[in-house]
């Protein structure tokens, strides 16, 4: 194909013929009557001119067989090659080489390179990681086989593990290395894929493949689903979410269904704009079906994004319970009442729930910390507390990343002692602050510190709100300067509101150095309280989320000593939770690497390394390629044609003409 | 009648440096007995003796010579001439100007005339001034005679350089208030543009006491114009630049230049100047006869 530029000789050839004389300046004693006039359009007839139009004709032609990319065909006995020349195929399965026919015509290409390979043989087939590989053999067949069996992997690709694997794969002392990659070069899998491999010696060349609907960097004719969810949608119902997204150019109509419990329920067409996204929702009864199928109807270019499972199931709640004084005081169980139903209602009246599970809470309280529980809330905390040696459990639970309220109890000193010598919280304690008269001019929360998480929360009016709480008491503490405690929340004083210690494993611990009742505070009336409450027991890991965990293909989830491992997309039970593993999104793009950016990474600048563009026939792969010495030609060609064409010089004032 | 011969090509002369050696070359030995050395005749002073010629007047013939040999002898004496050459050059950038076909620039072609004329001149017994400008003057030399004041005209002449734009009015003032009575002003120039202007400037040779003698140089390429398909000139004395073919004006411009010699030419003789059109090909020898033949007359 390159050699049509030799169709470039012409434009030497037509410039010279139609050239205009363009002159330099020339001195001259007067231009009195001198008169423009229209300059000669011209050809070229002496001898010397013909001679700069050969000049130019050659440079033409150098480099057009520049372009071509023109090998010198080896000649050397066979035996020669094949002694030392190792040649690895590396075959990209990543799902998206399960579109635009990817696969198939990487495996095509793979058995027509193996009939023109020469020496020993490998081969690597990658997906997330390596899938399959053969050290480099004389046995060809058993690439053959490892190739015509190759099938796609459902993990996101991971091209830097494929390459890494073949250039181990390659023996020390072979005296030639060449890797071949078949891949569709999905930008999403190939753009952080880097190793010089022309620095190891290493020639690589690369096989665009499923690029027949390639526009620029995009392939045509993807529609996936990006996204699916399930959500409650109201008393006995169930809402299935899903995102249809286009990569064409063009908008597409296309039909999208869902199925549960082996039917199709509903089907619905949806119109999805040019590289843009539309939702879809169905409406199914709770409880009837546990998990459902979305499905794109049509077929499209890629068709593993197509499908998406997901559980119709409610997540569980998460669940919290109380610590508090077997004597509790009338004071404690309307502080404990109180904040069970506060925080009950956090949730919604969907899937996102709190539910109060005393009992989880006392089982800890016993010992046993495989107790589930997400939120541990310590009604005044006193000297029972030390008495029921409860530290040691409430650290281990810490350690395992629990979150913990605690509030005091009077005496107030006595509160502060138990969190100090238990070695939760080190506090100093000065006094208690306020009383009957702070009613009327109660304390204040100061400004909240601008760029922390609460700020980010309380703002507008939002933060109105919390700033007008009042607390009429509160102990005046002074937290020890270690690291890991912090005052979130501090008076206009500059007094801690809140006191917080965040363990190295993640638990955090929530002081606040008043009750939560109204004697104390308003700030259990106030709308602020319940989010305050929230983000103050959001965990190091964020907020606690009891929804089904989803997965991409690829991932694992570890649950103590028993890890899944999501591999082909479904509904799963791990444990006593539901997992969904849809394939990875990234796979459905359909934008590919440019070949240039791809040798940029795998060794820019190699003279070895060289780019097939798609299409073009296969082989000539144990060639040695001239285009250095074009290159080379080309250049001198220019120079010379540069010297015999600039202005001559010819008296001490004149400039010659210099011809265009 | 011009003496061709190669002694007097510029072609070989352009390559010589040194004035003083140019001029013995040129005029002792191309021009042998061209030109009379000092003049002989009445005089105050004694010179020789020479056989009598008839037509001699008897007052010159020394009787007492006759009395001892027997024989008529004439007296000659050395000639007194009281005569001023006044070498003028202009050397405005335009002067600067070498095409193709020429040897040397117009201004060397013109230097290379000017010591001739000086050299002729002294042998001559003649004071020779110099006086060179483009738009000041670049050397002035006043009128004197003898060798040292001649390797001085020689040293100006050869470092006169070719540049700034003419300025004819003011630099003819200055020159024309200090001519001395009886001289031969010699005016080389290329006179370009100056057709109307400068034959009021020269208007003093219309005196009996002046003869004036304009020698305009000029470089083939000026007569029709460089051999080339299309140039873009720019004025040597100015920033004006136009782009054009030489073929096809070649034409409309050689008929615009020779008007414009011919306008020169009428003009000059109006106020009684001798002009002489010289293009830096040309052999020196026909500027030298009309040198000679104008400096005699001027006698």
């Amino acid at each position: 194909m390159a050699l049509w530029a030799f169709a470039a000789l012409a434009l030497p050839v037509i410039a010279h013929m139609a050239y205009r004389q363009v002159t330099n300046r020339y001195l001259f004693p007067s231009l009195r009557f001198i008169k423009p006039s229209r300059i000669p359009r011209t050809g070229r007839k002496t001898p010397t001119d013909w001679i700069l139009l050969l000049l130019r004709v050659m440079l033409f032609a150098v480099l057009a067989c520049l372009f071509a990319d023109p090998y010198w065909k080896e000649t050397s006995p066979p035996e020669a090659t094949k002694v030392g020349r190792e040649t690895i195929i590396a075959l990209d399965l990543s799902p998206s080489m399960s579109g635009w026919a990817g696969l198939s015509e990487a495996k095509e290409r793979a058995d027509s390179l193996l009939e023109k390979t020469e020496g020993h043989v490998g081969y690597v087939g990658f997906a997330a990681g390596v899938l399959a590989e053969v050290a480099p053999t004389e046995e060809f067949g058993l690439v053959r086989s490892a190739v015509a069996n190759a099938t796609i992997g459902y993990g996101r690709g991971n091209p830097q593990v494929g390459i890494d694997r073949a250039a181990k794969l390659f023996s020390s002392g072979a005296e030639e290395r060449h890797l071949i990659i078949l891949s569709d070069f999905q930008r999403s899998d190939w753009q952080t894929t880097y190793r010089r491999l022309d620095e190891e010696g290493i020639t690589v060349d690369l096989r665009p493949v499923g690029h027949s609907k390639k526009t620029g960097r995009k392939r045509e004719g993807n529609l996936s689903l990006a996204e699916a969810k399930a959500a409650p949608a109201g008393p006995g119902k169930v809402r299935a979410w899903a995102v249809v997204r286009n990569s064409s150019n063009e908008p597409v109509e296309t039909t999208i269904s869902i199925e549960a419990g082996g039917e199709i329920r509903e089907e619905k067409t949806v119109s999805v704009p040019a590289n843009g996204a539309t939702q879809a929702q169905f409406i199914l009864p709770e409880g009837d079906f546990a998990s459902a199928i979305l499905k794109l109807m049509d077929e499209d270019e890629l068709t593993v994004d197509n499908v998406r499972h997901l559980w119709l199931k409610a997540p569980p709640p998460r669940r919290f319970g109380f610590w508090s004084s077997t004597n509790e005081t009338e004071e404690t169980i309307e502080e404990r009442e109180f904040l069970k139903v506060a925080i009950e209602s956090a949730g919604d009246n969907g899937w996102n729930r709190w539910l109060s599970v005393q009992e989880n809470a006392d089982g800890l309280r016993i010992g046993d910390l495989t107790t589930e529980l997400d939120l541990l809330i310590v009604t005044g905390i006193g000297s029972w507390f030390a008495d029921e040696k409860l530290e040691s459990t409430m650290k281990a639970y810490l350690k395992g990343g629990g979150i913990v309220i605690v509030t005091p109890s009077e005496p107030f000193a006595a509160s502060v002692s138990t969190l100090r010598n238990s070695g939760l919280l080190d506090l100093g304690f000065v006094r208690v602050v306020g009383g009957a008269g702070s009613n009327r001019e109660p304390f204040r929360i100061s400004a909240l510190e601008p760029g922390s998480h609460l700020a980010k929360t309380f703002s507008g009016k939002a933060a109105r709100d919390l700033y007008l709480t009042g607390i009429y008491r509160y102990g005046l503490v002074r937290p020890a300067e270690v690291e890991g405690i912090s005052t979130p929340l501090q008076s206009t004083e500059g007094n801690p509101f809140v006191v917080q210690r965040i363990s190295p494993e993640g638990g955090k611990l929530t002081f606040f150095p008043y009750r939560l009742n109204v004697r104390w505070t308003d700030l259990p009336m106030r709308n602020s309280f319940l989010p305050l409450l929230m983000e103050l027991v959001r965990g190091s890991k964020g907020v606690i989320d009891r929804s089904w965990p989803r997965l991409e293909s690829g991932e694992t989830l570890v649950d103590g000593e028993k890890t899944f491992r999501a591999e082909q997309p479904g509904t799963f039970r791990f444990l006593d939770r539901f997992v969904e593993v849809a394939l990875a999104p990234s796979e459905s793009i359909a934008e590919v690497m440019e070949p240039a950016e791809t040798i940029e990474s795998l060794g820019a600048g190699s003279t070895l390394a060289k780019v097939e563009t798609f299409g073009e026939d296969l082989g000539q792969e144990d060639d040695e390629s001239l285009w250095l010495w074009f290159a080379i030609a080309a250049v001198i060609l220019f120079i010379i044609e540069n010297l015999w064409s600039r202005p001559r010089r010819t008296t001490v004032l004149e400039k010659e003409t210099i011809n265009a | 009648m011009p003496v061709e011969t190669e002694l007097l090509d510029p072609v070989h002369l352009a390559s010589i440096e040194d004035y003083s050696l140019l001029t013995r070359i040129v005029v002792d030995g191309a021009l042998p007995g061209i030109h009379r050395s000092q003049r002989h005749g009445r005089g105050s002073e004694f010179f020789q003796y020479r056989e009598y010629a008839s037509g001699d007047d008897l007052k010159l013939v020394d009787w007492k010579v006759y009395a001892k040999r027997g024989e008529l002898v004439s007296k000659s004496f050395q000639e007194d001439t009281n005569l001023t050459c006044y070498l003028v050059l202009d050397t405005s950038a335009s002067m600067g100007y070498r095409g193709s076909r020429s040897p040397c620039t117009k201004l060397r072609y013109a230097c290379m005339l000017a010591a001739c004329f000086a050299y002729i001149a002294n042998r001559q017994g003649d004071r020779v001034g110099l006086f060179a400008y483009s738009d000041e003057t670049k050397a002035w030399i006043q009128p004197r005679s003898g060798t040292g004041h001649m390797n001085r005209v020689f040293t100006e002449l050869a470092g006169l350089e070719a540049e700034g734009a003419n300025d004819h009015r003011s630099n003819w003032d200055t020159l024309s208030a200090s001519l001395p009575g009886k001289s031969l002003v010699v005016f080389l120039s290329d006179f370009l543009e100056a057709e109307e202007e400068l034959p009021e400037h020269l208007r003093f040779a219309t005196s009996a006491r002046y003869e004036c003698l304009c020698l305009q140089t000029l470089d083939p390429d000026e007569i029709d114009l460089p051999d080339s398909e299309a140039l873009r000139f720019s004025e040597m004395e100015g920033s004006h630049e136009i782009s054009t073919s030489p073929p096809a004006i070649r034409d409309d411009y050689t008929a615009g230049m020779n008007d414009f010699l011919d306008r020169l030419r009428d003009n000059l003789a109006s106020v009684n100047v001798e002009f002489e059109n010289l293009t830096t090909d040309a052999h020196l020898g026909h500027a030298l006869h009309r040198f000679l033949g104008l400096r005699y007359g001027s006698l």
